[in-house]
């Protein structure tokens, strides 16, 4: 197995001019000493062998996104360094460039009035390809992308789920080892997602990329990765397979129920019958009125027995199950 | 060189992308076409009522502002880019180009394109029609034509190294739009006149902060007035190439500390 990227002790601070407001606003903030630091990764150790499928996930603003402009070299790093294929990013950027695909999901690269297949004509061009070798990538991606039916289609006109394709073709027209996406399925409905995960599986699975991946949908970490990086607060929380991280978590739910009359749950409270142990670890969220509403482990005890539980408590007139975001789960565990 | 040719694709398609808006592309096109000559002639209205200002004829600062201009739209068309970086740093444009294969300022440069032929055209009309008229007077001699070719290129190199600087702030500033009033706009407009009508601060100003006394009237006073020696040739030649290098090496720092935006 060959090392494919490599980071490490990577931390960016960001020093924040606080802005002025008023006439001559650039000037006077360029002088201003009113400045905030802000850490936003600290000390993070990464390593990815080739063909791995690794998620990489956090909560808003945990640094996600600055460690990935981090490994892409768009960002300089205040402490640490990153290999990528034994280069660094930031000292070698254009030799790097030519070794991975970048996406972000909320930009394109695509060349927005213009016909598909003429973004794909310069970013040829940048990349030296010579017109065999592009003809050539083109056709391989095609068995996995399907470009040809929007191929003439001015960018702006694509739907997300095309344009994500062909961004996705803009990437790796260069044919690079590592594909580095952020939120590729953002804004998706559910069939451009399912459509989206499928090519990305492909790309795994039969060309062997090596893809980094950050996403907010859960879906996507399953049906794709094998192995997750979680990180909070711009530091790693875990790193791991996807199976060990769902046994730290379980399945966390939250049930909320209206009984028919006002209930005598209070918050903190445990409702176990005694019986079994598990019944001891629901907990009484939140009550108010005739609401009220317990969460407990789903992989340690049902949704039925807690059902047959709560309504020791009164009548229930109506129930609601939830599952939260997987992020919150994430971050209230650690 | 295969970046020119890369840099020449990138040029033609930009003029395709925005030919895309055509009633968009012919208004600007042809409101450009007559903006600089009409400015000129309200400059020559003015001067031909008062006949001379401080000894420089109507031909003498027209031939400033020729230099001045021919300098300006060559740099615009060339750093459209650059005079309009705000944007690059706002919306984090700049992350999409430092993934491509390419020297930065390249793609910076290749990113954005501003056809001004109406304008080099007009500029170039009011340069020949003065430095033409100043030939025949006597009051210049032959070698004003490649030393004005010349200049008209060093002021290019001074114009696109003080937007270069201006965008570098904006790695530190993100905005740059106010200082770019002053590095480019207000500067323009003061040099399209003798830097001796200024006052001591403004003329000191102009000859080193914001050096573009130099495009036009440190060189004129040697080519068509002969007030100066020949030495203030290689001396505008030195500011191009010192204020370049400065520009550049302010670049190179600030792209260490671009900051892109979050998501």
């Amino acid at each position: 197995m060959t090392t494919m990227l490599e980071a490490k002790g990577l931390g960016k601070t960001f020093a924040t001019t606080l802005p002025k407001a008023g006439r001559l606003k650039a000037v006077r903030t360029l002088f201003s000493r009113d400045r905030k630091i802000v850490t936003a990764v600290n000390a993070l150790d990464m390593h990815i062998e080739q063909g791995e499928f690794v998620g990489f996930i956090g909560p808003n603003g945990a640094g996600k996104s600055t460690t990935i402009k981090m490994l892409c070299g768009i960002l300089h790093p205040s402490a640490g360094e990153v290999r990528i294929c034994g280069l660094s990013p930031q000292r070698d950027r254009r030799r790097v460039a030519r070794r991975i695909g970048v996406v972000f999901g909320q930009r394109s690269q695509l060349w927005w009035d213009l016909p598909l297949k003429d973004s794909f004509d310069i970013l040829a061009a940048m990349f030296r390809l010579e017109a065999a070798a592009k003809e050539r990538q083109l056709a391989k991606l095609e068995e996995v992308l399907q470009l040809r039916d929007f191929w003439d289609t001015p960018v702006r006109r694509l739907s997300l789920g095309q344009r994500m394709r062909g961004d996705l073709a803009a990437a790796l027209l260069h044919d690079p080892e590592l594909l580095v996406l952020d939120e590729p399925t953002i804004g998706m409905d559910a069939a451009a997602k399912r459509q989206i995960r499928d090519h990305l599986r492909l790309l795994n699975d039969q060309f062997g990329k090596t893809v980094l991946l950050t996403t907010h949908d859960m879906d996507d970490i399953e049906t794709l990765c094998k192995r997750v990086i979680v990180i909070s607060r711009g530091e790693l929380l875990y790193d791991g397979g996807l199976e060990k991280l769902r046994e730290r978590i379980g399945l966390p739910t939250t049930v909320r129920v209206t009984y028919a009359g006002d209930t005598a749950l209070a918050p903190g409270m445990r409702i176990g019958d005694g019986l079994t142990a598990a019944s001891e670890e629901i907990c009484v969220e939140s009550a108010l009125g005739r609401e009220a509403a317990v969460s407990f482990n789903r992989e340690r005890i049902g949704v039925m027995e807690v059902l047959r539980l709560l309504s020791a408590w009164g009548d229930i007139a109506d129930v609601h199950v939830e599952e939260p975001e997987f992020e919150e789960i994430v971050s209230r565990i650690y | 060189m295969n970046w020119l040719r890369i840099s020449w694709l990138l040029y033609k398609i930009n003029v395709r992308a925005r030919m895309q808006y055509r009633v968009s592309f012919l208004l600007t096109t042809l409101l450009a076409s007559v903006v600089t000559v009409a400015e000129f002639l309200g400059l020559a209205v003015v001067l031909h009522a008062f006949g001379a200002i401080r000894g420089w004829n109507v031909w003498e600062i027209g031939y400033l502002y020729g230099v001045l201009m021919t300098a300006k739209y060559l740099y615009r068309g060339v750093g459209s880019a650059v005079n309009n970086f705000e944007p690059y740093l706002v919306n984090g444009q700049l992350d999409q180009l430092l993934l491509r294969p390419m020297p930065l300022l390249l793609s910076v440069l290749t990113s954005r394109t501003r056809m001004v032929g109406g304008e080099l055209l007009q500029s170039l009309t009011v340069l020949g029609v003065c430095l033409g008229k100043l030939l025949g007077d006597g009051t210049a001699g032959w070698s004003a034509i490649p030393l004005t070719l010349l200049i008209v290129c060093t002021g290019t190199v001074i114009m696109f190294a003080v937007g270069l600087a201006t965008a570098a702030v904006g790695f530190w500033t993100t905005r740059t739009e106010d200082l770019s009033v002053l590095t480019d706009n207000a500067s323009t407009t003061a040099s399209q006149l003798p830097l001796s009508l200024f006052p001591d601060w403004l003329r000191t100003l102009l000859l080193t902060v914001v050096p573009f006394g130099f495009i036009n009237y440190v060189p004129a006073m040697f080519i068509i007035r002969s007030e100066w020696g020949w030495w203030t040739i290689p001396a505008t030649g030195a500011v191009a190439a010192m204020s370049l290098g400065a520009a550049l090496a302010l670049w190179r720092v600030g792209v260490r500390r671009y900051q892109s935006t979050g998501t």
